[in-house]
Formats: structure tokens, sequence, C-alpha cells
């Protein structure tokens, strides 16, 4: 029993011992007279370190039963608590992260290459041979913006992305603008991605097809539960199917070239119905077609929002990330694109068969192979909702640190996750889920237009900073920079007028909307932290004003009596007082009191309208005789309900008055709960 | 004047609203003493009375409240006035008979409906029908008049049932009124509709919103007062009786001046396809005895009547029976005289047919329809007289929460007003105003109230063998059965139609009033303590504890306020690291001082609450019984929605505590404009 804290003991002797410590002393005698043992009992929850305490976990537990139960609860679905300090642990490696941070980009690379064909195919086979120059454009513009993110990697390593680009280089409003574009986009990529595996799944059982909704929310809910569990746990469950993705399309893009190569090119497999074009081919189809493929962006500004999530050194480990994940989307898409148009590949009218599949059921058949790759897309498909899963909380709480958002963002959880970004995020795509019927075609239009406006601004900002800090080379970076910024707010432009009508306008009205909110929110936080701050270092005084110890009293009975066992212990002037609806009620009211003998004045007041809150309220102003800043303490006895309904059965009157005393100046409210069993007794 | 304790002691206490404020005059000695009196209060021997203007709102949104109150609801009344707002014998029976007369509109159709099922020979029954059914209205009628003797102070046939037959009988009774008087009103207010509807089909659509604009409207004339909503409603049910009464004059001075008119027939017949059997017959005896309905509420509001209240309420009674066998038996008469047959389409009434023949199709003609359509609405204003007092009665009894039993601004039992309101409208949305599907839930409620408080009152003359009991037990058990056979038909020819759903809810509020008795029973048990003992006070210095999130104007508040009231004062702060924790000790000692004392705790966990709640545990330890209060720094939002961006953590931790033993916490509420506050 040695005391390893280095704290003062307490002295086992003294009866002045200090009434909050933790140590309770307990003094048993020995045999021989004389000999006095003295025990001093710690509390398991509690270990005391020099100058403070430390909570261990024994003082999370709960003491109820339900609360017990719910905590176990937890810990199957989210695992052990986890200790602030271990944070570090808690990051991921460059596996990990790859399989989180590119699932979104990666995913794309399953349908970059169809959207475009979709789009050229309208103007024939001369649209068609474009697919290739069109996917080496989006391949650069890759590979700018790529470049862009790495810069914002190194230049600010806290994480951010667009949002802290724009708002260090362009202002608060752009970078408001950047960060709710990309809040937009998170949602509508867990809900999108979730629609669009659940699409893959019931092509194959269309049985599911009426419950799709609910299949859905459960993807939501695990993907979720799997992100409340923490960035690192999320990563080793969702890494599988990622690298497993890209495994099977790189070995059909492996074979393909091999049989291209050795001039054993494969015949292709036709769709169902193949896409007739009646269009001409015109800028503006080329344009749309550079657009639609563009989608193959998305998810580039995961890792520079969330770079704070890979292990030290992070910008270092981020930066290799996001330069695997452009390699790998560009060699798959690519790689895709080319085949698809060496071999002949046509786009399905009836949108049933994906180029993708065509693709591999030429090259390698309809074997085991072939089915193990459209599973492995549907599955990445879904998982492009877990990139937002780590983007959106990180991003929320650093507008939360920023005072955008409610602090709650900026909290870490029991698992180190943001917990509440991660549960805002799956409640608000359930939403849209379900208000959509997790309908693809319904949510797509609305998709892509967020990132590229947070792209367009990200890049703006970096030819800004460029510009203002002059550094070696920075004419070239303002050039690659400017370039994108073109590029990508193009897209931006074609993205919102070709979408506008079949729902982009919600996007854009919704933009401001949030924007508003966040600076409104901002401007709160604002005025709060001044009238809050005190001077750090003055010196204040405390407790110089003799208080006011008002008990109300409806009915004298054991609750009432802990009320006033409770005001009569404090410090001040305490007085009754009781509302009576008529005289009678008034006499037999005071001549009671008086036979109870408290010593404590009492004033009956007669409320002829029957009213309670009101006459109580203007008694304290009556009584402040000329000093409203005297601060008044109100003792309230209240009755502690075993049942939630029984509590319907209780007057409201005390919930109303601290409702109403609540914005009272210089009042407060002392609740004095009465439990039924209780054994206080006052005979 | 004043009780108050002389001017001149500086021991005055200080929770007297005056104010004394002392002037020396001119010579040595000559002082004055001025006591300020505090607007809102009047004081009177031991003790102080709240004037209107205590209530005076403080914030202009509580004044526009106030004024919108007044202007719907009408200025407050005391208390004291409650008897000048009891009603007079005119605008009583206006009140309590609208529910009864206003079924004279329908009582001779339904009968005739039914056995129009059976021809000529059926309808040949409708006259010893009616008779039988008013013989019944004379057996009920003076079966309440009794009660009304017995039972003073209102609640009719609960108060019978209970008395008489026990807690579960009374019970029963209670229920069936309560849920016959919510079906009243949405039964009265879609058979309003449905008049209006007929004549101007455009307003179909909305009808449900109609129906329940109508029953708003009732709500506020009720919210109003008894004797307001009695002079309100008080027009049309006398205009509806004597324009009825015209009618009726006219058609016998016809029928006796030998001038019998041709009837007007309706646009299609009910078809003859039944036999006449018992079961028929029975039927239409069930159907007719509608026409009952209402009867109870005299009984039930007898306290709403001037003094005195049992003789004005027993004359009201009789008056009501009398008007509405007078309009029933005329109107049965006549039509069987006059040979009205009933319309198969349900768009013209027996009642309009019979106008029509009589005095053709002038004005007289459209005054019956239109008081008959504005009756039938307000046969809903018997149910909110009755209802709320029937409730306020079982809350005194303790079987309904006690709010049902508090009278609001104007004297009204405004809650049950509310809750009366509230279901009837959900009712009637859920059935979308239809009267057909509302219909067969309706009156076996009311027959079950009336075969109980029967059969109390037979039991109730057993007992009491008072003169003449033989007598008044024979009559009351003859009523118990016939209105025993009445609820039975009614629930079995009308079962599948919906009666099952009366029947199911029954047993279920019984179950809860039951439930809700025992709570305050045993809350009772619980709480009492002895009359004329005098206790002691535990005098225990309590401990404060003051969590303290960050050091800012709102904690220190807090603190100050802590320090003022309680010696012993200790202030927590949990950080989430170590930091944290040691920059936070340096912050208090710069700012606070050692006077505080301040434990630091590190939560590595994130948690706030647990650490706190098992702190409080740890401390607690050493003295069990020592009161703990937590002092709780609570920023004030300007806007309910800033409270959204200020962490929950305080209630949570309020929550939290208030299951804990021997713990208070006290709020303090910071608002930033707050004098006195630590900068």
């Amino acid at each position: 029993l040695t005391d390893q804290s280095g704290g003062e003991p307490p002295e086992p002797g003294s009866p002045q011992r200090p009434e909050h410590r933790l140590e309770r002393v307990e003094r048993a005698r020995g045999r021989l007279p004389g000999d006095a043992r003295v025990k001093i009992v710690r509390s398991s929850e509690f270990r005391r370190r020099k100058g403070y305490v430390m909570a261990t976990e024994d003082a999370l537990e709960s003491h109820t039963r339900v609360g017990r139960f719910t905590d176990r609860l937890r810990g199957v679905l989210f695992g052990r608590r986890l200790r602030t300090e271990d944070e570090a642990e808690e990051r991921v490696s460059k596996i990990t992260g790859l399989a989180i941070f590119a699932s979104d980009n990666i995913s794309s690379s399953a349908y970059a290459t169809e959207e475009t064909m979709r789009t050229l195919a309208l103007a024939g086979t001369a649209g068609l041979a474009l697919t290739m120059p069109i996917t080496v454009a989006i391949l650069v513009v890759l590979g700018i913006v790529v470049t862009s993110y790495l810069q914002v990697i190194r230049a600010y390593p806290h994480g951010g992305g667009g949002y802290i680009v724009a708002k260090e280089n362009l202002g608060t409003i752009p970078g408001l603008v950047a960060a709710a574009a990309l809040l937009i986009d998170y949602f509508l990529t867990v809900a999108v991605s979730v629609a669009g595996g659940l699409l893959a799944i019931t092509t194959a059982f269309p049985e599911l097809d009426p419950v799709r909704v609910q299949l859905g929310v459960a993807f939501i809910a695990l993907i979720a539960i799997a992100n409340l569990r923490g960035i690192r746990e999320a990563g080793v469950v969702f890494a599988g199917p990622t690298y497993l993705y890209a495994a099977a399309v790189l070995g059909v893009l492996a074979i393909g070239f091999y049989r291209v190569a050795t001039g054993d090119t494969p015949a292709p497999v036709a769709p169902p119905k193949v896409l007739e074009g009646g269009e001409a081919l015109g800028a503006f189809l080329i344009l749309r077609a550079f657009a639609s493929g563009s989608v193959g962006l998305t998810g580039t500004e995961a890792v520079a929002d969330g770079i704070t999530a890979f292990r030290k050194p992070e910008a270092r480990n981020g930066g290799i990330v996001l330069l695997c994940m452009a390699a790998l989307f560009a060699a798959l898409f690519f790689g895709i694109s080319y085949l698809a148009t060496h071999l002949g590949i046509q786009v399905d009218a009836t949108e049933t068969k994906s180029v993708l599949g065509l693709l591999a059921q030429s090259v390698v058949g309809d074997g085991a192979y072939f089915y193990l790759l459209q599973a492995a897309t549907a599955v990445i498909l879904i998982l492009a909702a877990n990139t937002s899963f780590s983007g959106f909380p990180r991003l929320a709480s650093i507008l939360a640190a920023h005072r955008f958002l409610p602090r709650q963002f900026a909290q870490r959880g029991d698992r180190l996750a943001f917990s509440f970004g991660i549960i805002a995020l799956a409640v608000i795509a359930i939403l849209l889920l379900v208000a959509f019927k997790a309908s693809v075609s319904g949510l797509i239009p609305l998709y892509t237009i967020g990132v590229f406006i947070a792209f367009t601004l990200s890049q703006a900002g970096l030819v800004r900073r460029w510009m203002r800090r002059r550094e070696r080379g920075w004419r070239v970076r303002v050039l690659v920079n400017g370039l994108g910024a073109a590029v990508t707010g193009v897209v931006t432009v074609v993205v919102a007028t070709t979408k506008f009508a079949l729902g982009a306008w919600m996007v854009l009205a919704i933009l401001p909307v949030i924007v508003f909110a966040m600076w409104r929110i901002h401007g709160h936080y604002r005025r709060v932290e001044d009238e809050l701050t005190v001077s750090r270092t003055q010196r204040v005084s405390l407790g110089e004003r003799r208080a006011r110890i008002i008990v109300p009293i409806s009915r004298i009975d054991r609750s009432a009596l802990e009320a006033l066992s409770v005001a009569t212990g404090l410090v001040g002037e305490c007085s009754a007082v009781h509302i009576s609806f008529d005289d009678e009620g008034a006499t037999a009211f005071k001549e009671r009191w008086s036979r109870l003998g408290t010593g404590v004045p009492l004033e009956v007041i007669i409320s002829p309208y029957r009213a309670i809150t009101r006459p109580l309220l203007k008694y304290l102003d009556a009584i402040d005789d000329g000093d409203p800043a005297r601060p008044v303490v109100v003792v309230l006895a209240e009755f502690v309900p075993h049942h939630l309904w029984d509590a319907v059965l209780h007057n409201q009157t005390a919930f109303r008055l601290k409702l109403d005393l609540f914005s009272r100046r210089n009042t407060a409210v002392i609740d004095v709960p009465h439990h039924l069993d209780d054994v206080e007794e006052f005979q | 004047v004043s009780d108050a304790g002389p001017p001149d002691d500086p021991q005055r206490p200080s929770h007297v609203p005056e104010r004394y404020e002392r002037t020396s005059g001119r010579r040595i000695g000559d002082d004055r003493v001025k006591i300020v009196r505090r607007r809102g209060f009047r004081r009177a021997p031991g003790v102080i009375v709240a004037t209107e203007e205590s209530l005076e709102p403080t914030s202009a949104g509580g004044r526009v409240a106030s004024v919108v109150r007044e202007i719907l609801f009408g200025k407050r009344i005391p208390t004291e006035r409650e008897s000048e707002e009891r009603l007079t014998k005119v605008t009583g029976l206006a009140i309590f008979a609208s529910d009864n007369i206003s079924s004279s509109a329908y009582a001779t159709e339904e009968t005739m409906r039914a056995l129009a099922l059976a021809g000529a020979a059926g309808l040949a029954f409708t006259m010893p029908l009616t008779a039988a059914i008013i013989v019944i209205l004379a057996i009920v009628v003076t079966s309440y008049l009794q009660v009304i003797k017995a039972y003073p102070h209102g609640g009719g046939s609960y108060v019978v049932a209970s008395r008489n037959l026990g807690v579960i009988p009374g019970l029963l009774a209670a229920a069936a009124l309560l849920v016959d008087y919510v079906l009243t009103v949405s039964v009265s207010v879609a058979g309003g509709v449905l008049a209006i509807t007929t004549a101007i089909p455009e307003v179909d659509p909305v009808k449900v919103w109609v129906g329940v604009a109508f029953i708003v409207l009732l709500t506020i004339g009720n919210l109003r007062g008894i004797r307001e909503a009695g002079v309100v409603f008080a027009g049309p049910t006398y205009f509806y009786v004597a324009s009825v009464a015209v009618v009726l004059a006219i058609g016998f001075y016809r029928l006796l001046s030998g001038d019998i008119p041709a009837p007007v027939a309706p646009p299609k017949l009910v078809e003859a396809n039944e036999a006449l059997s018992a079961f028929l017959i029975l039927r239409a005896f069930s159907s007719g005895s509608v026409g009952l309905s209402g009867t109870e509420a005299v009984a039930n509001g007898v306290p709403a009547f001037r003094e005195p209240s049992a003789r004005n309420a027993s004359i009201v009674l009789i008056a009501m029976g009398t008007l509405f066998g007078t309009l029933f038996f005329g109107i049965s008469f006549l039509a069987t005289r006059f040979n009205i047959q009933v319309d198969a389409t349900e768009t013209k009434s027996v009642i309009g047919l019979l106008t029509q023949t009589i005095v053709g199709d002038g004005a007289l003609f459209y005054a019956v329809q239109a008081t008959t359509a504005i009756i039938l609405v307000l046969a809903a204003n018997t149910s909110f007289s009755g209802f709320p007092r029937l409730a306020s009665i079982l809350a005194t009894d303790r079987f309904m929460p006690r709010q049902f039993a508090q009278r609001g601004d104007r004297l009204a039992y405004s809650f049950g007003i509310l809750v009366l309101a509230l279901v009837s409208a959900v009712l009637l949305v859920i059935y979308q105003g239809s009267v057909n599907a509302l219909i067969p839930l309706y009156t076996i409620g009311v027959f079950i109230a009336f075969t109980l408080s029967q059969a109390g009152l037979v039991r109730h003359w057993l007992r009491e063998r008072t003169s003449g009991w033989q007598f008044s037990a024979g009559i009351n058990a003859v009523g118990a059965v016939v209105t025993g056979v009445v609820t039975l038909v009614v629930a079995v020819t009308k079962f599948l139609l919906g009666a099952w759903l009366v029947l199911a809810v029954m047993p279920l509020l019984i179950y809860v009033m039951w439930r809700v008795r025992r709570h305050y029973q045993r809350i009772e048990d619980e709480l009492l303590i002895p009359r004329a003992t005098a206790v002691h006070l535990a005098k225990r210095a309590p401990r404060m504890v003051v969590p303290i999130a960050r050091l800012d104007r709102s904690s220190l508040n807090a603190l100050s306020l802590a320090r003022g009231i309680c010696a012993d004062v200790l202030a927590v702060h949990i950080s989430y690291g170590e930091e944290g924790a040691a920059s936070f000790r340096e912050r208090w000692a710069a700012v606070v001082g050692p006077e505080v004392p301040l434990v630091l705790i590190v939560s590595p966990y994130r948690a706030l609450v647990a650490p706190l709640l098992s702190y409080l545990d740890a401390i607690d330890n050493g003295d069990r019984g020592r009161p703990i209060i937590v002092a709780l720094a609570e920023f004030v939002p300007n806007h309910w929605w800033e409270a959204a961006l200020h962490n929950q953590t305080a209630l949570r931790l309020k929550l939290a505590l208030f299951t804990r033993r021997n713990t208070s916490v006290i709020d303090v509420p910071f608002h930033p404009e707050d004098e006195d506050v630590p900068h």
C-alpha cells in the first residue's frame, strides 16, 4: 500500500481533513493495545497524480442496469473505449489509407469510360472515336488536380483541403462556398454510391427490388457503425474489397493487352441493344462527354481533407497515397478506355450491361472470373461511400474548430472517431436515399457539381497563393493551376447547365443556405465569446452578495420539507411562500405552517385568478427592495416519477416556473428532487 | 396598516413586498416614514393578495399573447365571482338540453326508417314505439331527478354507480359517458356539416376542415365560461324549438279543421323487404332511443346552476323532458297521420318533408331547415358542458390527471374542454367527417350509463328504504331492464359496424383510470406527513460542487453565487489531457486564487458526465446524508435555435443528477447584461 502518486497522503488523524478527498480512512485495532492500524481505502475510479486526479475506466461505469446494458451493447457494436493519448496508434498506414480514401475515386473507374462513351455514342462512330482523346484529357486534368492537392497537403498539413485553400487565399466566403460544396457532395456520394451498389445487386437479384430502400439504409448503418469503431478498423474492414476490385480489373486488362499484343484480339460481346446516335458531333456534345467522364475525378479531394488521419509524417504519407491513388485510377481508366475502343465495345441502351462488364466478358469469357469481377464492382460501388465517412467528419471537425459548425462536430467519441459527424452524415444520407427512393438516375444529376466547385476554388486559391508568394518557379505553378482552375471551372459550368433542370438546381439552391447558416453560426459563437471572455490574469472577487432564498411551497409534504431543509442549510435570508386560491385555504395553510415550527418566515399570497407562475414572478420583483442585482435563489421541490408516463400526472407548474425563472436576471433555481424511497425522516 | 415589523427595524424581513423610505423632517425628531407599496399586490390581514396587475406579462410577446387571449376568451374572472358565473334556468336549458332536444330532429325518422323495412304493417308501429320511448324517457328523467336530489354536487351516473354498485361499475359508467361525450361532438358536428353540404355541395371537399372549425368555435365559446357559452348558444336552441312548435301547431290546426294536406313524397321510397319480426321492432325501438341521449347531462352538471342548484337543475330537466316529449310525440303523430314516407336516398329528412307538407315551400320551411342544421351542431355544446365537469369530478376522485380539476382564467375547466376538442377533432378527421361511419359508435355509451345509474338507484332504494321505496325501486328496476335491453340491442345490431371499437376502448379507459388512481394513492402515502406534528428540519450545511468547463463570465457568475450561499464550495474541472489540466490550474491561480479549492480531473476517454458522477460518489462516501448541491452555469441564448449550438452537457448532467440521492442541482443562468457579474 504505497502512495505512488507523490501527492499528499491524507493525514489520518486530522479531523480537519478536507471533505472532497477521494480516499477514505479506516481505522482497525490490532490485537495488542495501542496496535492500531490505519487503512487508506482508495477509490478504483480515480488515480491520484501530481496536481490532478485521473479518471480511470471504472469511473465511466454505469450504475443503473439499463446503463450497464447499453454500455455492453456499445462495447459489442463499437469496441472498447480508446484513450486520447492512443490517438497516434489509431491512425492509418499507407495501405489502409489508400483503401479508405481511394475507394471513391477508384470506384469511379468502373463507370467513367462508360459515361464518356454514352454521351459520345449519341454522335455515332465519329463520336466514339473521341473516347481516347477525352480519356487522355481527363487524365491530364486529373494530373493537374492531383498535383495541386499535393501542394495543398504540403501547405496545409492539418487538413481542410479545398476549404482551407480557398479560405486562406480567397477569403472567408469562397472558403465557405468550397466547404458547403464539399459537404453536399459528401452526402450525395454516400447516397449515390449506395444507390449504385443497390442497382448492381437488384440487377442480379430482382426479388430484392421492393426492399431496396431498406437495404440501402442497412448498408449506410453498417458503414456508419464500422466508422464509429474508428478509422483504423474501418480501413481494415474495407481494404479487402478495394484491393480485390483493383486486382480483378488489372487482371482483365493484363489478359486483354496480352491477347491484343499476341494478335489474339477477342471479338466484342454485343450489348442487348446498341445505343444509336442521331446527334451531330458538336463542341457542346464533346464538352458534355468530357463533363460526364470527369465524374472520375470525384474523390480526389478526400486525401487532402483527411490528411490528419494518416500516421506521421502525415503530409508525406498522404502525398504518397494520393499519388498511388491517381496512378491506380489512371491505369484502370486508361486501360478500360483503350481496350474498350480497341475491341469496339458498344454502349448498352437498356443500361443493364455495363461497358466494364462487356469488356470483361469479351476478354475472359463467361466464367468464374467474370462473376468475381461483377461482385467486386458492386461491393466497391457501395464502399465508395466509405470515403465520405472519412472525409466528411474531418472536414466538419475543422469547420467546427473554426466555429462555422456546431462544436459537437469537433468532439471525438469513445473510439476517437468524430462520432457526431459520422452520425449526421449517415442520417442525412439516409434521408436523401429515402426521399429519392434509392434511384440512381434521380440522384446522379445532383452529384459531381459540388466537388467541381471545390476543385475550381482550390485551384484558384493556389493561383492566388503563388502570385502572392512568388517563390521559385511560381510562374509555372500559376500556369498549371490557372489551367486547372479554367478546366474545372468549365466542367462546373457544363455540369450545372446540362443538369440544372434535372436536379442540379437543388444543390445550387441549398449551397447559399448552408453558407449563410455557417456564417450565422460563426457570428453567434463570436458574439457569445465576446460576452463571456474574462481577462486571463486579473483576479476576480467572488461571493460578495448576500442572496435571498425563496422556497415556494404548494403543499406541506415530505418533498416540500426536503426542499426547505436544503434551503435552510444555505447562507442567506430564507423565506417560504405559498400561493392559495382562496381565504380559507390561506388560513388553513398558515395554521398548519405555524404548527410545523420550522422558524422559516412564510408569506401567503392569495391568487384570486388561480394563476401561480406570474404572481410568484411578480412577488420576486416586488421584494427586490430596490436592489434588483441582489441574487435570488428559488428552491423548488420536485417529485421524481418512477415511470415516464407518471410525469404526465403531476402538475407541470414547477417546469413552467423554471422556464420563466431561467430568463430572470440574477436568479438561480435549485431543484431538490424527491425520491419516493428516500429514507429521510422529519419527525 | 402593516404587520410586517416596525419600519425602523434594521432586521426587517426582506420577503415583504413593501419598501420603507425615511425622510427627516425640519425639526429634530420629526421623522417621517413612507411605505412604498409594490404594484401587483394588496395587503389583507395576514396575507397578501395578488391583484390583476400581478398577472401582467413583462415581455412584449407575453403582452401580445395576453391581448389575443382577452379578445378570444374575455377578461379573467376571480374565483369569488364563481356564483355569478353560474347558469340561470333559461340559459341552463339551452346548454344542457341542446343535445337532447336536437335528437327530436331525427328520432322519429330513425324509428320509421327501421320500421319501413316491413312496409305499412311496420310503420303502424311508429306511434306505439314513440309512446314507449317517451315512457322510458319519463323513467330516465324521474330517476335523474332522484339522482340530482341524492347527489347535488353533480356526477350523475358515475357518482350513483360508484356509490351504490362499487368502483368498477362507477368507472364503467364514467368511461361510457366520456366516450359518448366525445362521440356526441364528432357526430353532431358531422351531422351539421352534412346538413350544410346537402345545401351547398361545393363545401364537400373541405367538410372535415369545416367540422374542425366548428369544434374550434365551440371550444372558444366554452373557454369563455359556461355563462357566456349559454348566452351565445341559447338563441338557436329556442329558435329551433319555436319554429318546430309553430309547424306542429299549424299541423294540428289543419288536422282538427279537417284540412288534411297531401304528403310531399320523398325522392325514393324505402323498399319493404323484411318481415315484421320482434327483432325488427326491437331494432326500431333502439334506433328511436337515440332520442334519450343527452338526458344525463343535467345531472352531471348540477353545480353549474345558480343556487338552489338542485332545484333549478330539476326544473330544467323536467322542462327538457317535456319539450323533447312534445316535439317527438308531435312529429311522430303528424308524420303517421299525414303518411309521410321515409327517403331511401337520405337527402330529405322526415321533419323536412313534414314541414313542407304542412306549411309548403315558404320561409318557415327554410327557417326550420336552417335551425335544424344549427341545433345539430349545437348538440355538441352539451358535451362541452358535460365532459369537463365529469372529468373534473373524476380528477377530484383522482381517477384522472389533476389538470382536469383546475379552473382556467374564466372559471371553465379549460383542460377538459381542450382535451374534448382535440379528441373529437381527431375522430372527425379519422372518420373523414362521415356521419354513417360515426353513428354506430354512438348511443351505446349513454345507454350503458343509463342502465348503471338505474341499477345503482335500485340498490340505493333497497338500502335506504325511505317511504315509498318499493315504488321507486320498481320504477328504476323497470328502467334498468329496459335500458339494459336497449344497450344489448344496440351493441348487437351495431357491433360489426363499429360498436366493437367502443366496447374495446372502454375497458382500456377503465384500466387507465384505475392505474392513475393507484399512482396518486401511492404518491400520497409516500409524501403525506401527519397533521399537527412539529417537524425539525435537518440543518446540515450542504456542500457545493461547481463543475467548470472553462473560465469565463458565465462560470465565474455561478462560482460567485455558490460562494455567496454556501461556505463549502469546491470547483471541479475536467480536462481531456494533462497539458490542458496544467494550463487550467495556472489560469485558475491567477483569476480565482486559492480561496476556492479546485479539483482537476483528467478524463482520458473524453467523457464528462460519468467521471463527474463517479467523483461525487467518491467524495460522498465519507459523509452520506450531507446534501450535495451541484451548481451549473448555463448560458441563456437569445434565440431558441442557438441552443443547439451549445453543448448539451449541462442538460445531460442535470438528467443524470436528477436521479441521484441527496443531490440537488442549482441552475445559474448567465445573462450577459447581468450586473455584478465578475469581469
